[in-house]
């Protein structure tokens, strides 16, 4: 039920499915929440350092998901965009039936895909330049786009005015992680089984892995790598499977 | 004494039925190179045909690839100042100012990464770049193709030259072509320098070609081959702080990349001012100061870089020679 990092890949794929192999659907659904409770975009919570806080845009990539169990792997999707401005978001895959332990999917753009011509996919690819998360600067993609507003001083009243811009890319900053169940994903012939998966938005300011003072880290869409890190290891931890 | 490399290769036939359009994307754009010139090198997914070309020319002038139809591709890259702006930095279409100096874009068709970190690996994605940028045209390709693809000449040019209509892809790859062809190499330096014509710079413009390739000057050291570039990204001590433009660093996270900027070309210079990255040095006069200053001790200065001093004499001398880079003629071979 928890998120993990995972080690580096060295898991066995299964084979591709031959004509006559059952699919079945599998289903995630990531729900964002704020302290256990749906995240209303532009809504004013106080973070971890009790600082006045608002989130105004949430998305990020899910890159090379995969069933998982032990060594072998079942490939379920090259990359994936979340955009949560409307609430949760639902993907569906269709799959071969099968029993899995744990979903295994990197934060980001694996770097096979993170530097390809945006302007080489469909519009509604999720690597077009519709995504709106490539910087055509640096030729790659935004991993995470977080952005948001908030106020250091919690006995303020004011409008919030300080924006922070926490953007995440650049390959180093690719990172896997593992959703496990308590019990085994089974992938049901005809059938659609469904991962309901909490996203703690507000643990994305801490972690054990550190905290994030927005005073004074509150830009990471060019360079900060320590403090793009510290949120993705963040977000791992924010996750959950129901 | 011009050479020209006559690429133009009809490989359809002749007859004209339902094939025709699609024949027609196979005619090679002429290309005419300058003796000494290298033949570019384009993406085997991008011939250089006519029709991609005649499209990337029209869409280079197009205002509309902006958020609000205010600029071009053309407003920040003049054909008459070789593809560059007479602004230091250029504005968007809400008068903003960009990060950086606008580049000529003469000989782009050569270099190996583009903008000046070198942040993008090809024409095609560079085109991205300033129609997204909210500091240049804000705008999404996407909705200025959905706006431009029914029109003409957008809408069978992207059809001759691509065989789809209009869209990011035709747009990145038609631009790019139509900047491939944007060659220089017909300035009285190239005659002296690769057509053996001895009487094609004055007395002056020699002794000032000797200073730029002296080794005390070192000018050569990477304003160096046909297009008087390295491609290469040096820190030459502009500021000791470089605020909020890390240069090359930007891309690389490496401190030690921090100020670098590409080395520009030198073809055209007389042309292209303002000058260095953020255009802070108006003319080439100021420029050669700072070169002979030996720049500031920032930590990452080039080991290139020293100092020297010049008499008004032989200042008049080596900016002589660097007019001399001039092209005798336009840049843009599209009629």
């Amino acid at each position: 039920m928890l998120a993990g990092l995972s080690g580096c890949r060295r898991d066995a794929i299964v084979p591709p499915a031959g004509s006559d192999t059952p699919f079945g659907t599998l289903r995630v659904i990531i729900v964002p929440e704020w302290e256990g409770q749906p995240l209303e975009f532009y809504h004013e919570y106080r973070n971890v350092s009790d600082y006045r806080t608002t989130v105004e845009s949430l998305k990020f990539y899910w890159g090379d998901v995969r069933l998982v169990d032990g060594m072998a792997t079942m490939p379920v999707s090259d990359i994936e965009l979340f955009d949560f401005q409307n609430g949760p978001v639902t993907k569906e895959w269709k799959l071969p039936t099968g029993v899995w332990s744990g979903l295994r999917t990197g934060i980001g753009v694996p770097s096979a895909l993170n530097h390809a011509d945006p302007a080489t996919f469909p519009s509604d690819h999720p690597l077009s330049v519709n995504s709106l998360m490539y910087w055509t600067w640096a030729s790659g993609y935004k991993f995470v786009l977080f952005d948001g507003r908030y106020d250091p001083d919690p006995a303020s009243v004011v409008p919030l005015v300080n924006t922070y811009l926490l953007q995440t890319g650049m390959d180093t900053c690719y990172m896997e992680m593992d959703l496990l169940t308590l019990l085994p994903i089974t992938v049901v012939k005809d059938s659609i089984t469904t991962l309901r998966v909490h996203m703690a938005v507000d643990k994305f300011f801490h972690s054990n892995f550190g905290t994030i003072d927005l005073a004074t880290e509150h830009e990471a869409h060019e360079g900060n790598v320590d403090l793009a890190l510290k949120l993705t290891h963040n977000m791992i931890q924010s996750f959950s499977i129901e | 004494m011009v050479h020209i490399v006559l690429l133009a290769l009809l490989l359809a036939g002749c007859g004209k039925d339902a094939n025709a359009d699609k024949e027609d994307t196979k005619v090679l754009f002429a290309l005419q190179l300058p003796v000494g010139a290298p033949m570019p090198v384009t993406p085997s997914d991008n011939p250089l045909t006519d029709a991609s070309v005649r499209l990337g020319k029209a869409l280079f002038f197009e205002a509309r690839l902006s958020r609000n139809g205010s600029i071009s591709c053309a407003s920040c890259h003049h054909p008459d100042r070789g593809f560059s702006d007479t602004l230091a930095l250029s504005l968007g279409v809400d008068g903003l100012p960009g990060l950086r100096n606008a580049p000529s874009l003469g000989n782009v068709a050569y270099h190996p990464s583009f903008f000046r970190d070198g942040g993008v690996p090809t024409l095609e994605q560079q085109v991205l770049a300033p129609i997204h940028d909210e500091l240049e045209m804000d705008h999404n390709i996407n909705l200025a193709a959905a706006e431009l693809g029914d029109e003409e000449p957008y809408g069978s040019l992207s059809m001759q030259a691509y065989g789809k209509p209009l869209d990011a892809y035709v747009i990145t790859r038609a631009i790019a072509n139509y900047e491939r062809t944007l060659i220089s190499g017909w300035s009285r330096s190239d005659r002296f320098l690769y057509q053996g014509d001895a009487t094609a710079l004055s007395a002056a413009e020699v002794r000032g070609w000797q200073l730029f390739s002296s080794a005390e000057l070192n000018c050569a050291a990477c304003h160096s081959g046909f297009d008087l570039t390295d491609h290469d990204f040096h820190n030459v001590g502009q500021y000791l702080d470089y605020g909020n433009d890390p240069g090359r660093e930007r891309i690389t996270l490496q401190p030690g990349d921090l100020g670098k900027f590409k080395t520009p070309t030198l073809r055209n210079i007389a042309r292209t001012g303002p000058y260095m990255h953020d255009g802070a040095f108006g003319t080439l006069d100021q420029v050669i100061d700072h070169f002979a200053s030996g720049g500031q001790p920032h930590p990452n200065l080039s080991p290139e870089m020293r100092t020297f001093v010049l008499t008004e004499e032989q200042k008049a001398d080596l900016l002589a020679f660097l007019s001399a880079l001039s092209d005798d003629r336009s840049l843009d071979q599209v009629p």
